[in-house]
C-alpha cells in the first residue's frame, strides 16, 4: 500500500491530509493514529472499527496514492520570453528588492529584445505550442523603457507562432500609455497595495507623494475595457491591522478578480529579510482574514507558498521554462535579478546575449542552479506535508546571504506549512467536512455585504 | 504545527470525526457521526451521488419548529440563499444557495427532504417547470453548469455546459429553459433536451434577472446596463428596450395576467410598466436597494426583498406601501409568492429561509437545516414537531444515546460549552 498521510495538530484535533489524493478531514488523535497505522500496513481495512471504515470507504481512503508529480526536465527549452525592460522607476516603494529608481540608469536595447523574441518563438514553435509568452517585468518600472516595449511587442506580433504579451507594472500610466496598453497587451499585472493610507505610505513618488489616486485611475480604466488583469500586494507589518482592509478596499473599488499578496520583512529597500515566528503568524493570521473577505466577494487572494490545489515539483518556471534577460544582457533565472547587485545574482546569471546577438548559456551554472532546488526539496522538504504544493518555495526568497554565505531559511517555511494547513481547513469547511480536491477560492459577490 | 508531534503508537480514546466551521472566536470543530459523515463526504468526494444523507435526514419526518421567536443561529443554508423556486402546486419549495448545495423543502410545513450538492461551485439560480416535473439549477463561474433534475424525487437529469448563470426561467409549456449567461447574452434552449437553440444579444452589461410571460411569448431581462428589454418567444427577436432606471436592474417579473410588468433597481426604485406596451405607468419608492420581487398571482401584491433586511409589500397597480416584513437579520436576497397567494418565502444572505401568510403578512415558521445551522443553534432550545422528538436535551455528563450526534462542540467528560446558553445546561443530541 503506497500512502502519505499527515497528522497535523489544529488546536486540540488533528488535519488529517493526504496530498497526493488532495484528501483532507479532521479528526482526533485516535482517529489520526488508524489511519498513519492504514499507511504504515500496520492496520487492515478488515481490522479498523466498522464505523471507522465506512467513513474511510465513504471517502475512498484506502485507496492508493496517485503517483507523485514529475520534477521538472532541465533541458533549456524555453517558451516565455521575460524582458528585464529597466531599472528606472517612476516609483520609489519602502520595500523595492531593486533598489530601482536610483540607480544609473540602464535599458534593455530593442535588439536584444528582438534576439530573445526569435529565441523563444522558435522554442515554442519547435515543441509544437500553440503560442510563446512575452513578458515585460521588473528591475524597474517596464513602461519607462516604452519606445523599446511597443516595438517589441509588434516584433513579437510578426512571428508565426501567436505571442502572448503581458506586463508586470506599478500602473503610473499615462492617458496615451493606458490606451495603448488596452489595445496592444493581452494582461497586465499592477502592484497596488490597497487602501489610499497603505499605497500612498508604501509606494511613493519621486517628489514623495502618493501613487494612489493614479493607480486607481489606471485600474479603473482596466476594469471599465473589461480587461485581463490581476493585483499584485505587497504587505507590511502591522499585517492585521493593515491587510484585511486593503483587500477589502480592493474587493469594494475595483472590479479585479484576482490578488496575489506577499509579505515584505524588510523596512528598508534592499534584499528580503527573515520574519520572526511572531512576524510569521501575523501575517498568516491576517491573510486567513483578508481571504475569507475576498472570497466572500468572489475574488481569489493568493499567496504564492500555499497553494494546496496545486501538486508539483517546481515552485516557479523561471528557472526552467522561461529565457529571462535583463538589461545588463544576462541571462537570469528569477525575474528579480535585475543586475548584478541583487545578493543571488551570482547564483542566478546562468549565461548572456552579446553585442552581436549571441547566446550563450552556461549549463554548468545552470545545472548547479537547479540541483540547488532539487536538492533543497530534498534535504529540507521531504517530510513535510506542504513539499508537492510550495515545491521548495521562492528560492530568492528563502534564501539568505549570511556572513556571505548562502543559507536556506526557515521563515517562510512556517508560512507556507501555517497557510496551508489553514487553507485546507477552510477547504474541509467548504466541502462539509471533507475536501477530496475541488479547488474552492471565492464566493460569489452577494456575499459581499454580509461581511460588513 | 509541527506533525511530529504525532505519536501513532500512543493509547487512545475512540476514535472520532469533526465537522469544520469557522466561527467568530476561530476554527470550530464539531463531532459528527462517522456514517453521516461518510455518506456526506462521498457524496461531495464523488461529485456524482446526488443526496447529502445527513441533510436528507436531517428533513426526513424532523421538521423543527422553532419556539418563537425563531432561535438565533437556525440556518436553512451555511451560505447566502441566492434564489427560490415554489412549484405550482405549492407543496414544494426549492432554495439554492452560495454554500454549493439546493434545497428541496416542503410547503407549508418547511421540511427538509432533500439536499442536492452536486454543483461544483455557488448554485445561482433555481427554477421549476409550471407542470412539476423539471427542476432547472444554474451554477456561478466556477461551476459553469447548468443541471436538470426531475421532480418531485430531484433525480439527475443532465448537464448542460453553459458558463455561468445568472438568472433561469422555463416556458409555462415547459419546452424551453431561458439563461441569462455571464457574457451579457441570453441562451434559448429546447427541453427537455437542453439544446442550445438561439442566443439573444443586446444587453452590454450583466444580466440580473427574467421574466417570462404567462403566454410564454414575451420575455423579460433586466440587467447592469440600467435597461430591461422586452423580447419575443420563441424566436428571440428584441421588442423593445425600457430605459429610465438609473442604475442597474436586479429584478423583473411579470403578472399572472401579463398586463404588468415591474422591474427593481439598485437605484431604490421599482417602475411599473404596461404590456405589451412598454408605458411606464408608476415609479414606486422603495427607499433601499432590492435583490428580487415577485408579484401576486391576482396581480394585487408586489414583495419585494430590500437591502433593509425587510420585505416590502407594495399594493399594485397603485404602489401604495403596505406591510413591512421584519424578521430577517440581513439583507433578503430572494423572495417568491406560491401560486394560491397565500404563502410567500424570503431567503437572506446570512442562509436563513422564513415562511409568511399573504396577504396579512404574518411570520409562520423557519427552514430549518441542522447540519447548516450556526454556533448559536447549539443550546437553544426546541420543541419537536412530533411524537419521535428529533432533538434531545440531557443533562451535562450524560453518556451518548446510541446512534446519536452531539450538537454541541463538546466531549463526554470534558468541560460543556453549551452550559449558559438560552436553553440552560445540556448536551443536545440529534439522533440519527
Amino acid at each position: 500500500m503506497s500512502m502519505y498521510v499527515y497528522t497535523i495538530p489544529i488546536q486540540d484535533q488533528y488535519l488529517i491530509y493526504r496530498p497526493l489524493r488532495k484528501l483532507a478531514f479532521v479528526g482526533n488523535r485516535a482517529l489520526g493514529t488508524i489511519c498513519q497505522n492504514i499507511a504504515a500496513g500496520k492496520l487492515t481495512r478488515e481490522q479498523v472499527p466498522d464505523s471507522v471504515r465506512a467513513f474511510l470507504d465513504g471517502i475512498d481512503f484506502f485507496a492508493d496514492d496517485p503517483p507523485p508529480p514529475t520534477p521538472p526536465d532541465h533541458a533549456f527549452r524555453p517558451t516565455s520570453a521575460v524582458l528585464l525592460m529597466t531599472n528606472r522607476c517612476n516609483l520609489r516603494c519602502t520595500y523595492c528588492y531593486a533598489n530601482a529608481g536610483v540607480l544609473a540608469p540602464v535599458d534593455l536595447s530593442l535588439e536584444l529584445a528582438q534576439t530573445v523574441i526569435d529565441q523563444v518563438a522558435a522554442s515554442a514553435q519547435a515543441q509544437g505550442g500553440s503560442y510563446f509568452e512575452l513578458c515585460f517585468h521588473g528591475g524597474g518600472e517596464p513602461t519607462q523603457n516604452w519606445q523599446v516595449m511597443q516595438q517589441a511587442t509588434a516584433y513579437a506580433r510578426t512571428k508565426l507562432i501567436p505571442a502572448k504579451v503581458v506586463m508586470v507594472s506599478n500602473g503610473i500610466w499615462s492617458p496615451a500609455q493606458r490606451e495603448w496598453v488596452l489595445t496592444h497587451m493581452d494582461g497586465v499585472t499592477i502592484s497596488f497595495d490597497g487602501r489610499p493610507s497603505t499605497q500612498d505610505a508604501q509606494r511613493i513618488l519621486p517628489n514623495g507623494a502618493g501613487s494612489s489616486a493614479l493607480v486607481l485611475e489606471t485600474i479603473h480604466a482596466l476594469d471599465e475595457a473589461h480587461f485581463d488583469y490581476g493585483i499584485r500586494m505587497t504587505a507590511t507589518a502591522p499585517w492585521r491591522e493593515t491587510l484585511p482592509a486593503d483587500v477589502r478596499f480592493i474587493c469594494e473599488n475595483t472590479g479585479c478578480k484576482s490578488l496575489q499578496v506577499e509579505p515584505a520583512f524588510n523596512t528598508v529597500r534592499g534584499t528580503h529579510r527573515e520574519s520572526s515566528e511572531e512576524q510569521s503568524q501575523a501575517f498568516v493570521d491576517a491573510f486567513m482574514e483578508a481571504f475569507e473577505i475576498a472570497a466572500r466577494a468572489g475574488r481569489q487572494l493568493t499567496y504564492s507558498g500555499a497553494r494546496p490545489w496545486l501538486l508539483t515539483m517546481s515552485f516557479c518556471t523561471a528557472p526552467y521554462n522561461a529565457l529571462i534577460v535583463n538589461a545588463n544582457r544576462e541571462l537570469v533565472t528569477c525575474y528579480e535579478i535585475a543586475s548584478d547587485a541583487h545578493a543571488l545574482a551570482n547564483i542566478s546569471t546562468i549565461g548572456a546575449i552579446d553585442a552581436a546577438g549571441e547566446l550563450t548559456l552556461d549549463s554548468t551554472r545552470r545545472e548547479s542552479l537547479l540541483n540547488r532546488l532539487e536538492t533543497k526539496q530534498t534535504d529540507h522538504c521531504a517530510d513535510c506535508f506542504a513539499r508537492y504544493h510550495c515545491a521548495g518555495d521562492c528560492y530568492t526568497r528563502s534564501t539568505s546571504v549570511i556572513d556571505g554565505e548562502l543559507q536556506v531559511t526557515s521563515a517562510r517555511c512556517q508560512i507556507n506549512r501555517a497557510l496551508t494547513a489553514q487553507l485546507l481547513l477552510w477547504y474541509v469547511m467548504a466541502g462539509d467536512g471533507v475536501w477530496n480536491g475541488q479547488t474552492i477560492l471565492t464566493m460569489p459577490t452577494s456575499q459581499l455585504s454580509a461581511m460588513y | 504545527m509541527t506533525e511530529e508531534s504525532f505519536n501513532p503508537n500512543q493509547n487512545e480514546d475512540e476514535p472520532q470525526v469533526y465537522a469544520v466551521n469557522k466561527g467568530a472566536q476561530g476554527w470550530q470543530f464539531n463531532r459528527r457521526d462517522f456514517l453521516k459523515a461518510a455518506g456526506v463526504a462521498g457524496a461531495a468526494g464523488a461529485i456524482g451521488s446526488a443526496t447529502s444523507p445527513a441533510h436528507a435526514q436531517a428533513g426526513d419526518g424532523t421538521a423543527l419548529t422553532p419556539a418563537d421567536p425563531p432561535p438565533l443561529g437556525t440556518r436553512a443554508h451555511r451560505l447566502g440563499v441566492t434564489s427560490i423556486a415554489l412549484s405550482g402546486d405549492g407543496t414544494l419549495l426549492v432554495s439554492a444557495s452560495s454554500d454549493q448545495t439546493f434545497k428541496l423543502w416542503t410547503l407549508p410545513d418547511a421540511a427538509l427532504i432533500r439536499t442536492l450538492d452536486r454543483h461544483l461551485g455557488s448554485v445561482t439560480a433555481v427554477a421549476i417547470s409550471e407542470d412539476g416535473t423539471l427542476l432547472a439549477s444554474g451554477g456561478d463561474f466556477m461551476d459553469r453548469t447548468i443541471r436538470l433534475w426531475s421532480l418531485p424525487d430531484a433525480d439527475y437529469r443532465r448537464t448542460l455546459r453553459s458558463g455561468p448563470a445568472q438568472a433561469i426561467k422555463i416556458s409555462p409549456d415547459g419546452t424551453l429553459l431561458v439563461v441569462a449567461d455571464a457574457d451579457h447574452a441570453i441562451q434559448l434552449r429546447s427541453l427537455p433536451t437542453g439544446e442550445l437553440l438561439n442566443t439573444l444579444e443586446g444587453h452590454r452589461d450583466l444580466i440580473y434577472s427574467l421574466a417570462i410571460s404567462p403566454d410564454g411569448r414575451l420575455l423579460a431581462s433586466g440587467a447592469r446596463d440600467n435597461t430591461v428589454k422586452l423580447w419575443s418567444l420563441p424566436d428571440g427577436e428584441l421588442l423593445q428596450t425600457l430605459e429610465g432606471h438609473t442604475d442597474g436592474i436586479k429584478a423583473v417579473a411579470i403578472s399572472a395576467d401579463g398586463r404588468l410588468l415591474a422591474s427593481g433597481s439598485e437605484d431604490a426604485t421599482i417602475r411599473l410598466w404596461t404590456l405589451p406596451e412598454g408605458t411606464l405607468l408608476r415609479t414606486i419608492n422603495n427607499q433601499y436597494n432590492l435583490e428580487s420581487l415577485a408579484i401576486s398571482p391576482d396581480s394585487s401584491l408586489l414583495a419585494v426583498a430590500s437591502w433593509d433586511r425587510t420585505v416590502k409589500l407594495w399594493s399594485l397597480p397603485d404602489g401604495i406601501l403596505g406591510n413591512t416584513l421584519q424578521g430577517h437579520s440581513d439583507v433578503v436576497s430572494s423572495v417568491a409568492i406560491s401560486a394560491d397567494g397565500t404563502l410567500l418565502a424570503s431567503g437572506s444572505w446570512n442562509g436563513t429561509l422564513k415562511l409568511w401568510s399573504l396577504p396579512d403578512g404574518v411570520y409562520l415558521r423557519e427552514f430549518i437545516d441542522i447540519a447548516a445551522s450556526g454556533p448559536e443553534f447549539e443550546g437553544v432550545q426546541y420543541s419537536p414537531h412530533d411524537e419521535g422528538a428529533s432533538v434531545i436535551t440531557l443533562p451535562c455528563g450524560s453518556p451518548i444515546p446510541a446512534g446519536s450526534t452531539c450538537i454541541c462542540n463538546c466531549v463526554t467528560g470534558s468541560s460543556c460549552s453549551c452550559v449558559g446558553f438560552s436553553g440552560g445546561s445540556g448536551h443536545y443530541w440529534y439522533p440519527n
